[in-house]
């Protein structure tokens, strides 16, 4: 327990972790950590466009594991995780969770086709998915990659690992909220 | 038309649509889980609306943040205020206020603008 508490600590300063979360998700505990970061992030004097993007960012990201995070039997000891780190011109959002084998193809050709696309294009998707989606049972709108693609101009990043199960792999989202915007 | 009152929390707007003052003003966050439970009695106020000649109304945008599922639904409320101008029976006017150092809230009510056929005025604070 020492050894491991050491070398979680030592990972979280090196890397100057804002928040690291790993465990169940639900909309208190976005809530939760939402009021968290926004109180860190307005002590430590950063733009406020830049604090609203990563707040932004935070939700969908958030929001889409609390919707998408449940597994059935066995494979349920594996938890999602959120991390926020802040490196010198950037800060990182990452998230991760287990993801259904059969809705990897679905997801990979969303998050291919958002990072395609370039600024007028990602409008261009956005107004199209809005006015044509209807929100699905969990209560999402299908938006989320191209909104987070949109505010932080950046790609998202994203890939799937192993964990041992024969329905599910672990689906791990990173994406990148810059300090300083043009 | 009645009014309609639903107080801010951290996660959805105030709702205050005032039959008196003749305003319709969404105030604050929003990210709520269930955005189709939260905003159906918003609807079901601009269907009766809708049905009631009333002269003149303002919506009034003060919103810090939504999320994408509310971004949908703020769309259908704009939407449905659109018929209801284009009816002739009830004018509309959507005022929609922002921090103007938030230029991706600024960019959003420009698109929304665009999508609707009403008098629609953004506004930096």
């Amino acid at each position: 327990m020492e050894t491991a508490l050491k070398e979680i600590h030592s990972i979280m300063n090196d890397e100057h972790a804002v928040l690291v979360y790993s465990g169940e998700f639900n909309q208190d505990i976005v809530k939760s950590m939402l009021s968290y970061t926004e109180g860190k992030l307005d002590s430590s004097g950063i733009d406020n466009l830049v604090k609203k993007k990563i707040f932004n960012v935070m939700v969908e990201q958030l929001q889409n594991i609390t919707k998408h995070q449940y597994v059935d039997g066995e494979d349920s000891t594996i938890q999602p995780c959120f991390v926020l780190i802040e490196e010198d011109t950037y800060y990182n959002i990452v998230t991760g969770n287990p993801i259904k084998i059969d809705t990897i193809d679905m997801v990979s050709e969303r998050i291919d086709k958002v990072n395609s696309l370039d600024a007028p294009g990602l409008k261009a998707l956005y107004k199209e998915a809005r006015l044509n989606s209807r929100i699905s049972d969990v209560g999402g709108a299908g938006l989320g990659f191209i909104d987070v693609a949109r505010k932080t101009e950046n790609k998202l990043d994203y890939s799937f690992y192993d964990i041992n199960s024969d329905n599910y792999k672990y689906f791990t989202l990173k994406t990148q909220v810059n300090k300083i915007i043009e | 038309m009645e009014n309609l009152f639903i107080a801010k929390t951290d996660d959805t707007p105030e709702i205050d649509f005032n039959s008196e003052t003749k305003e319709m003003k969404m105030t604050g966050r929003s990210l709520p889980e269930d955005v189709t439970t939260f905003y159906q009695p918003v609807l079901d106020w601009l269907d009766e609306l809708e049905a009631t000649p009333s002269g003149e109304y303002k919506c009034i945008m003060n919103l810090e943040y939504f999320n994408t599922a509310s971004s949908k639904l703020i769309l259908d409320i704009l939407m449905r205020l659109e018929d209801i101008h284009l009816d002739g029976n009830t004018a509309i006017e959507i005022i929609w206020n922002y921090d103007e150092r938030d230029t991706d809230m600024e960019e959003a009510a420009e698109e929304y603008s665009e999508l609707v056929e009403v008098p629609f005025k953004i506004v930096g604070i």
